[in-house]
């Protein structure tokens, strides 16, 4: 029943071969900034919130002020509050680790955990929680240290990211069949893209949440009766 | 920028984040009384992931499909291989072989 350290990691390999590369870039795009260049390991310790860091690193250059950067963070990561519903047989049950599983909430760690089946107790979530960081923190490292161009055959390596969300999508698709779901996301997406291309993200998770809350509730059990 | 400036941008941004991924676990008792929050919990990952893959594939960049081609086809690639023998690795890694042959030009056009 219990997964060792060794029995966690194969699960997180497309997450480390998506982390170390973009992490990388995130230090170099920081360096290059002229931004001091410890902070960006520090950042990726103390916010760990990919999307953020990236927008935050021309914001932190520019001089932009702590109320945008609020705004910037709220509205970034704003899809996030509805990832630990899905997460709540995950949740340490106290004291520190319950904290760090919260903070390490990230989309791909969410992807993960959320996946039916993969992660199935407290304590191997926490792993991978602890394990994606580490991964995001020594890309960051990295790309700081190096800063001035990875090998050229890595440029795409980050597709890893890409592969790993299509295959949890058509997990979840075949777990749950929920094509209605499918669909709307499918429909948000196309409707953001067109619209609000430079939000897409935001758009497209407010308008998803919209519709499915929305969404006349089914029957119980099979759901074969409608009670809204 | 200060020692200080960094550590109020941090806090600024790693506070929001925090809170904003704390919200179900605080809010849960107020969740429990809301049956279309808990659906919303059920649906909301396989929607959730099929906007994250589009979004990693950087749809909102693209003005013709053909921007895409090398995404389309290696997640195409990637759901195929999925379906068919379900093995994570065997989907990802090809996938991201495919993208890196078609993006480094090592298929030769």
């Amino acid at each position: 029943m219990m997964r060792s350290w060794q029995g966690i990691f194969p699960l997180t390999v497309p997450v480390m071969m998506g982390y170390l590369p973009l992490g990388a870039v995130f230090g170099v795009l920081w360096a290059n900034a002229g931004l001091c260049w410890y902070w960006a390991p520090l950042m990726s310790v103390l916010v760990y919130a990919g999307a953020l860091q990236y927008l935050a690193v021309g914001m932190l250059a520019a001089g932009t002020g702590w109320l945008d950067l609020a705004v910037a963070s709220l509205l970034v990561n704003f899809r996030h509050i509805f990832y630990g519903l899905s997460l709540y047989h995950l949740l340490p049950g106290r004291g520190l680790g319950r904290g760090y599983f919260i903070f390490g909430i990230t989309d791909e760690t969410y992807s993960l955990l959320s996946a039916s089946g993969q992660v199935q107790d407290r304590q191997q979530a926490l792993r991978v929680v602890f394990l994606n960081q580490s991964y995001w923190v020594l890309g960051t490292l990295t790309g700081v240290l190096l800063a001035k161009g990875l090998p050229p055959g890595l440029q795409g390596l980050d597709f890893a990211l890409t592969a790993l969300f299509t295959v949890l999508a058509v997990e979840q698709i075949r777990a749950k069949r929920d094509w209605g779901a499918a669909l709307i996301g499918l429909m948000a997406a196309l409707v953001a893209g067109w619209f609000f291309p430079h939000y897409f993200l935001l758009a497209a998770s407010l308008m998803l949440v919209a519709v499915l809350l929305a969404w006349p509730l089914p029957g119980t059990g099979e759901g074969t009766h409608d009670h809204d | 920028m200060t020692t200080t400036d960094y550590l109020l941008a941090a806090l600024i941004m790693g506070g929001v984040t925090f809170a904003l991924r704390a919200f179900p676990f605080v809010a849960r008792h107020w969740i429990a009384h809301h049956p279309r929050i808990q659906v919303l919990g059920q649906r909301l990952p396989v929607a959730m992931m099929l906007l994250l893959t589009l979004y990693a594939m950087g749809v909102q960049q693209w003005h013709s499909l053909a921007q895409g081609k090398a995404q389309i086809a290696a997640v195409l690639l990637v759901a195929a291989l999925q379906l068919w023998r379900r093995q994570a690795m065997l989907s990802i890694l090809s996938g991201t072989f495919l993208y890196l042959a078609l993006m480094n030009g090592w298929l030769g056009s």
